[in-house]
């Protein structure tokens, strides 16, 4: 009997010209949104090789140490192409600067802001927004609407359990809707690796991912539509329940959390932390340089209270280490500088972290949000895609800075000072050939291993298993009092 | 039905108010109309926190620049970092305002860059997107305006209550602009409450709105008015296309999908394929090169004539002073010549840029514009003043500051301006050291931004308001045509 409902619904679905429109407008709409990402994927990576080969001409010209700047670029990620999360709107690249903090710089969207206009179609956002309404359009009156045109009398009036009534209906919904719709999602599949957008392996793997996600939240939706169809007893009321829901659900909720999180824990702005920086950075340079100053007019005296013609021996006799002692203060303000930046940086990190998560957590416990967490974490385009990339950034930069001080411990500016007109003493160092830069560390963009993304998945994953369940749960209580008359 | 054989003939008027009056008692409008109120008024309080608060970051990003100005010795070393502040009306009509770069430190010369948009800064925004005016009409209105019209005939055929309409002698035509004027008057005329209350409550947060602000945001909500009479007579037409509501309510429902969510979307897309832009990358990395090539140059150069000038027997004696006079006018000779080049390059690339992003756009919008939602949301920006022109619109305005700059750091320094060249510090170590005067920071030129005038904007939006005109008129004809011969059993 089971088979036989199951079969019913099927037929049903699939002969009805609502499935049929659904059906073309999803596949359209998924291969769309392949389309865009993949033209989206080359592009960032036709950038990011052409940034790439500026900065090692750039580095090959250049003929002082200490004023080299390697920049870390962000990696091309086919994922992308999925979820494009905060990818576009992520700084492509830092200037690894051995004093200066870390800084994203130039995302897509500032870069060409026509593409934010209207934002990104990506297949995230079709899974989310375009196919969870479409499940809950085709599935809202399963019950509802056959209460009105009779259908259900005749159906329950078979000696049937009505759970099981209920369990073929979601079964042959499920089936029915779910089925059509993984074509073009593997279709589109194909495509990108035809097209060459390397989906296979690991990341292939990834796209299955967010695939599975995509199809539970699908299923959720399914269930939900039904559930709902269980509650209410007219068709029309059904659907304004449903979209109120949908609305709620994926339109204000995410937003609302935003919202609350951004009240309950404020973050200062770069602006007000760069200008936080420097001030402190001025300010002991600036005590540093008086004390130099300071100690270059005792030196002075120091020499002039040597008799007259022991004065140049004795000059050049201290000259060394007078200069090695303001390196060693200046050093010592740099050092001083780099960690009160650094603390800066750490307190920002945590604020903003902190808002991140309260945020997300308002927002996340439904399930589009549930799948957008999945899918923006599989495809490393989650919230964290920056501090990760600043993270491994600042790490770069300290091996960056290392090997440069291995190059040129003395590293310092160009100066020229006079002294009384009587002699010129010159540092730092102007060479005019190439430097030799093979032992120059190379950045490696970071990498989520395969198991840290499935932990991560873990739960929205379940989450959305469990909403399905439930719904499935409070629909068989519901329908099992149904009166369908 | 008395009222509808009134003097000669019913009227469109009619079957507004019978419309009116049966959206005002249904179940639906109290359903759309709590939602819409709650949004509207969250955007409007949304919009006045967030207000607020960029403001007081913007202060105080501005006062710690000036502070860590103090103690500062040489104007020559002052790089103010100057950033767009925050206007009222980019809370309620977002447009670009969030994702282009709002900061920039500006030197005496030289290019300018500008950083920290406000998604790259907050990514969880980026990702969940802000709540705002131009969102709670573009798609939960729009959705509703669907809503409200996919039955406005086949759910009166459905019904048997279509035949009646027009037993008193009523014109088709009439009946069906009776239906959208109701309709829309249903869906708009209760919103004004919201609407006015987040006025309010705008007005006693204290958010500076001038009356040009307030003019600005009475034409946003007008072209919000005109795309809901555009969604309204698309799904009458709609509804007069089919028997069955429920078919009626599927296309309606899958054309707002595809045209509010998607078309715009799908457009931008296909031109940024079909019609690539020269990136500002491409344009540094030029300039870089250039920039090189020039500086391998001048260094020789450089060495030779500071060798020569600071040497023994050289201009100016032993006078140091004269003599750092001299270092600095080489210096400054060399850099201008250098930014000339530069300036010259630049400005050719930037010119290409600026041809390529002009018919890129000209490409995106045009498709885009198949969409009424598209026409929305371009015009909403445009009179509030946060579309594309807003980010040239600060270019424009942080080249005029850099020049002020430049001139007062000319004027302060001997004829030097920052920015693009080497800085040669030269301490002279004369017994006891004269102590440079600190500058004073309340010297400094400011960045002030001017609002754009209201006109430029006007004008570009007006082929987008005459767009939002004519698609109810385009929708209302084609519904016409088709109800015609639409079958009243």
């Amino acid at each position: 009997m089971f088979g036989t409902l199951v079969h019913r619904e099927l037929r049903g679905i699939l002969a009805s010209p609502r499935f049929v429109a659904t059906f073309a407008v999803c596949s359209l709409l998924v291969l769309l949104a392949l389309a865009s990402g993949t033209v989206q994927y080359h592009a960032f990576q036709r950038e990011q090789a052409s940034l790439s080969a500026l900065t090692d001409q750039q580095l090959a010209e250049q003929t002082r140490w200490f004023a080299l700047r390697p920049r870390a670029l962000r990696a091309a990620d086919p994922l992308q192409v999925v979820a494009s999360g905060v990818h576009l709107d992520t700084g492509r690249y830092s200037v690894v600067h051995p004093r200066e903090p870390v800084t994203l710089r130039q995302a897509v969207y500032e870069d060409d802001a026509i593409l934010a206009v209207f934002r990104d179609l990506d297949l995230g956002f079709v899974l989310q927004v375009v196919v969870t309404l479409y499940a809950l359009l085709l599935t809202h009156d399963a019950v509802s609407g056959e209460r009105e045109s009779g259908v259900l009398r005749l159906v329950l009036a078979h000696p049937v359990p009505r759970w099981k009534v209920l369990s073929a209906k979601v079964a042959g919904n499920l089936l029915g809707l779910g089925v059509p719709l993984l074509v073009p999602l593997l279709l589109g599949w194909l495509a990108l690796l035809l097209v060459g957008v390397p989906l296979g392996g690991r990341d292939g793997l990834r796209f299955a991912l967010v695939l599975a996600a995509g199809l539970l939240l699908f299923a959720f939706f399914v269930v939900f539509g039904l559930m709902i169809s269980c509650l209410t007893r007219r068709p029309a009321i059904s659907f304004l329940v449903a979209l109120a829901v949908w609305i709620g659900m994926v339109l204000v909720l995410p937003r609302l959390g935003l919202l609350l999180a951004g009240e309950m824990v404020p973050v200062p702005t770069a602006a007000e932390m760069d200008s936080e920086r420097a001030g402190i950075e001025r300010e002991m340079l600036g005590k540093e340089e008086a004390a130099t100053s300071a100690r270059w007019v005792a030196r002075r005296r120091e020499v002039m209270a040597q008799p007259e013609l022991a004065r140049q021996a004795y000059e050049d006799e201290k000259l060394w280490g007078w200069m090695q002692e303001d390196e060693t203060a200046r050093q010592e303000a740099l050092t001083a500088i780099d960690a009160f930046g650094a603390r800066l940086e750490e307190r920002v990190r945590n604020l903003r972290r902190r808002q991140e998560r309260l945020a997300l957590g308002l927002a996340a416990w439904t399930p589009p949000a549930a799948f957008r967490t999945v899918s923006v974490a599989v495809a490393s385009t989650d919230v964290e895609l920056g501090a990760r990339y600043t993270g491994a950034i600042e790490a770069y930069r300290e091996e960056v800075r290392r090997f440069l001080l291995a190059q040129d411990p003395a590293a310092g500016a160009f100066t020229v000072r006079v002294e009384n007109g009587q002699n010129a003493v010159r540092r730092g160092d102007e060479g005019t050939k190439p430097l030799d830069l093979s032992g120059l560390p190379r950045f490696a963009p970071p990498a989520v291993s395969l198991g840290a993304l499935l932990r991560e998945a873990l739960a929205p994953l379940s989450l959305l298993l469990a909403g399905s369940l439930a719904a499935f749960g409070v629909a068989t209580l519901a329908f099992a009092r149904y009166d369908a008359r | 039905m008395a009222t509808l054989s009134g003097r000669g003939g019913p009227s469109w008027r009619i079957v507004a108010r019978r419309e009116l009056l049966d959206i005002v008692v249904s179940p639906k409008f109290a359903w759309t109309f709590a939602v819409s109120a709650t949004l509207i008024l969250l955007a409007f309080w949304v919009g006045a926190r967030g207000f607020l608060l960029e403001q007081r970051r913007h202060e105080a990003a501005r006062a710690a620049d000036l502070r860590q100005m103090r103690g500062v010795t040489d104007w020559l070393e002052v790089s103010p970092l100057v950033s767009l502040p925050p206007q009222p009306l980019e809370t309620l009509v977002a447009g670009v305002a969030n994702d282009i770069g709002r900061n920039a430190t500006v030197e005496g010369r030289g290019a300018i860059a500008t950083t920290g948009s406000r998604y790259a800064s907050e990514p969880v925004a980026a990702l969940l997107r802000v709540l705002d005016l131009e969102f709670v009409f573009r798609v939960v209105l729009g959705l509703f305006a669907v809503l409200l019209g996919y039955d406005a005939v086949c759910g009166e055929r459905a019904r048997g209550t279509l035949r009646l309409c027009f037993a008193g002698g009523l014109e088709r035509a009439s009946f069906l602009g009776g239906k959208i004027v109701g309709a829309l008057a249903g869906l708009t005329l209760p919103l004004l409450v919201p609407i006015g209350l987040g006025a309010l409550l705008f007005r006693l947060a204290g958010v500076p709105m001038a009356a040009l602000d307030w003019a600005r945001l009475a034409l946003v909500l007008l072209a919000g008015l005109l795309y809901l009479a555009t969604l309204l007579a698309l799904s009458t037409w709609i509804s007069a296309l089919v028997r069955q509501p429920a078919h009626a309510f599927f296309l309606a429902l899958s054309a707002w999908v595809l045209l509010v969510l998607v078309t715009p979307r799908a457009a931008v897309s296909l031109a940024a394929h079909r019609s690539p832009v020269l990136s500002r990358d491409a344009i540094a990395a030029e300039r870089a090169r250039l920039q090189t090539e020039i500086w391998a140059r001048d260094r020789a150069t450089f060495r030779d004539r500071v060798e020569g000038i600071l040497g023994p027997g050289s201009i100016g004696g032993h006078d140091p002073q004269q003599r750092m006079a001299e270092v600095n006018r080489f210096i400054e000779e060399q850099s201008s010549e250098r930014e000339r080049r530069l300036g010259e390059l630049e400005r050719s690339l930037l010119e290409r840029r600026e041809a390529q992003q002009k018919t890129q756009r000209r490409l995106a919008f045009g498709l885009a514009r198949v969409s009424p939602a598209a026409c929305f949301t371009l015009a909403a920006a445009e009179l509030a003043g946060t579309s594309l022109a807003l980010e040239d619109e600060l270019r424009a305005q942080l080249a005029r500051y850099q020049e002020e700059l430049g001139r007062f750091q000319m004027a302060k320094s001997g004829g030097r301006r920052s920015g693009g060249g080497m800085r040669l510090r030269i301490a002279i170590d004369d017994g006891e050291p004269e102590a440079p005067k600190p500058i004073d920071p309340a010297e400094l030129p400011a960045f002030r931004w001017q609002s754009p005038n209201l006109l430029p904007a006007l004008s570009r939006s007006a082929g987008d308001l005459a767009l939002l005109l004519a698609f109810p008129l385009v929708f209302y004809a084609a519904a016409f045509v088709t109800f015609q011969r639409y079958d009243l059993r």
